[in-house]
């Protein structure tokens, strides 16, 4: 049988089975690069503690609030788990610091697939530090957890997920890791500051509540205040996370358009 | 898939490619590459060899014309080529097996990775430090590994970009002998190299590639049989400062009779470590079987 290489679709995945094949092969090298390189647990983990630590309700505004400290560990929490844009966009940057783009150009595995199991050990690792946090802030914090876990487990899957949706599309209309680096330590600190996971919303001036609404970060601080502060309406919830995946959404899709496994990259180092 | 020697299993037709900066590359590439076969390619720097790697294997982004068609029994391209190209393409913080593991699962499955793995490792001499972090190892080791994890799906189709890179000898031989091993089984090799040596060594079809067009040269043999042997004669001159001078008198004929001939003076009986040539002491006759390298020279020239 002749085929064309050019036009011909052979190289696309066969199924689900060789889905979830693609997924776990980039997912499993990706959490070995990622835990043996330690940085990114340094971000995800160890700074919001320390930053919780040392500045705790004095920057939420509301150090006279009850539970003002287990609020800031939160808002800290959700701040520092958008590393997870820093670090699914080095994901993928990783293939041109060490000359893999070529393989991948040539494997051409599912974009969908390729790109799950990339962001998906630094979406674990956001998820996980998320939960941590919370737990944290409840259980010595007085953080008081009104509605259920659940509430708090979907808000920071819809969270991380939103992150890494972003880090796939800086990745993929960036030419240099430095480039990448910047916009999301941009996006990191204002996302952040507006979204009121630095200080209050409630504390914030109303032109930063209204840039606020256009980040993540205020709907599922919104979604997390609901299921800890607030009355556990799943309805707050789960609006909220709609709005999170929508983000989502238009991310992961202008991401797809733009990428292509071919497209060359200046930063190779 | 059963590999059949002679079979043209990627036929590449007026290949044209340029990057998008607009400068054409490739003008008018074609090449066949037949199961058994090893095809070397010869070019200058820059004159395309990489890019023409890319294009076939549709790697590179720019604007392509013509055709690669593969005849591989229905094989995936993915599952189809294995292109081990220049730069190594390791993942430095992982081990030698997880390197090797990540492409053979990803391209084979969990059922056969396993024994693929083992096979290559063993093919490539990289069980001692299958457990090595790529940063800790050699260039040429991981040139090595950079090799194997590229066919660790045993590909039909093998395109190599410069193998011999950083290779020291033992690990050079070892090369060579995995592409002949590689052409038995009936794969079919294209590759690239620095030297015109490892050409040699590495194939037994040449197509020299200039001024982005192909030209088939055929198999080597031919290419080689039509080059001239040569003849070096050196000597030291005994008296005349400065002493340790030497001469050299190279003679270029295409056959064993013509350098016979142009000896044919010099009596049987006469040791050549003992002939005098114009009063010089000969000290070395060197007769050289034709290579690639004066041809490579004269073809890849300006």
């Amino acid at each position: 049988m002749n085929q064309d290489i050019a036009s011909s679709d052979a190289s696309a995945p066969s199924g689900v089975a060789d889905f979830v094949n693609v997924v776990r092969c980039y997912a499993l090298t990706e959490w070995r690069v990622l835990a043996r390189e330690r940085t990114a647990m340094v971000f995800i983990f160890i700074l919001p503690a320390v930053l919780s630590a040392i500045l705790g309700p004095a920057v939420s505004g509301l150090d006279a609030a009850p539970g003002a400290m287990g609020r800031a560990t939160i808002g800290f929490a959700v701040m520092f788990s958008y590393m997870v844009v820093t670090y699914s966009g080095h994901a993928f940057y990783r293939d041109f610091w060490y000359h893999t783009q070529g393989r991948q150009a040539l494997i051409r595995p599912s974009v969908l697939a390729f790109a799950m199991g990339k962001v998906l050990p630094a979406c674990a690792m956001s998820f996980v530090q998320l939960l941590l946090f919370t737990g944290f802030a409840a259980v010595f914090l007085g953080l008081p957890l009104n509605g259920h876990v659940l509430q708090v487990a979907l808000t920071g899957a819809a969270l991380v997920t939103s992150g890494s949706a972003l880090g796939f599309l800086l990745f993929a209309i960036t030419r240099s890791t430095a480039t990448l680096s910047n916009l999301s330590y941009l996006v990191l600190v204002t996302f952040s500051a507006v979204g009121g996971a630095i200080v209050a919303t409630e504390a914030l001036p109303a032109w930063s509540r209204t840039l606020g609404y256009a980040t993540p970060h205020y709907w599922a601080l919104r979604a997390l205040n609901e299921a800890t502060f607030g009355q556990g309406r799943w309805s707050v919830v789960l609006q909220s996370t709609a709005v999170i995946l929508t983000f989502t959404a238009v991310c992961a899709t202008a991401a797809s358009l733009a990428f292509d496994f071919r497209n060359p990259k200046h930063d190779t180092t | 898939m059963g590999l059949t020697h002679g079979t043209v299993l990627l036929r590449a037709e007026r290949l044209s490619f340029a990057f998008s900066e607009g400068t054409p590359v490739l003008r008018d590439a074609s090449l066949h590459l037949k199961g058994g076969a090893s095809v070397g390619l010869l070019g200058a720097n820059g004159a395309g060899k990489t890019t023409l790697l890319g294009a076939l294997t549709g790697t590179v982004r720019g604007t392509t014309g013509g055709s690669v068609r593969l005849d591989v029994g229905g094989l995936p391209a993915r599952r189809a080529i294995g292109f081990a190209t220049q730069a190594i393409a390791l993942y430095p913080v992982l081990t030698v097996e997880e390197n090797v593991g990540h492409l053979a699962r990803l391209l084979l499955g969990r059922a056969e990775a396993k024994a693929a793995i083992a096979r290559t490792l063993e093919e490539f001499a990289l069980g001692p430090i299958a457990r090595t972090r790529v940063h800790h190892l050699s260039g040429g080791q991981r040139r090595l590994v950079h090799l194997a994890a590229s066919f660790v799906h045993a590909p039909p189709i093998r395109l190599l970009d410069e193998p011999t890179v950083a290779l020291d000898f033992e690990a050079r031989q070892l090369v060579v002998r995995r592409v002949r091993a590689w052409r038995e089984e009936g794969a079919a090799v294209l590759v690239t190299a620095h030297y015109p040596e490892d050409i040699e060594e590495l194939s037994t079809e040449l197509v020299l590639l200039r001024d982005g067009k192909t030209r088939d040269l055929g198999a080597l043999g031919a290419v080689l049989s039509n080059q001239a042997r040569t003849l070096s004669l050196r000597g030291a001159r005994p008296v005349s400062p400065p002493a340790d001078a030497s001469w050299e008198l190279t003679l270029s004929t295409s056959s064993l009779e013509e350098v016979r001939s142009k000896l044919g003076e010099v009596p049987s009986d006469v040791h050549l470590s003992e002939l005098r040539l114009s009063g010089n002491r000969l000290r070395d006759l060197l007769l050289r079987d034709p290579s690639l390298s004066a041809f490579a020279r004269e073809s890849e020239g300006p």
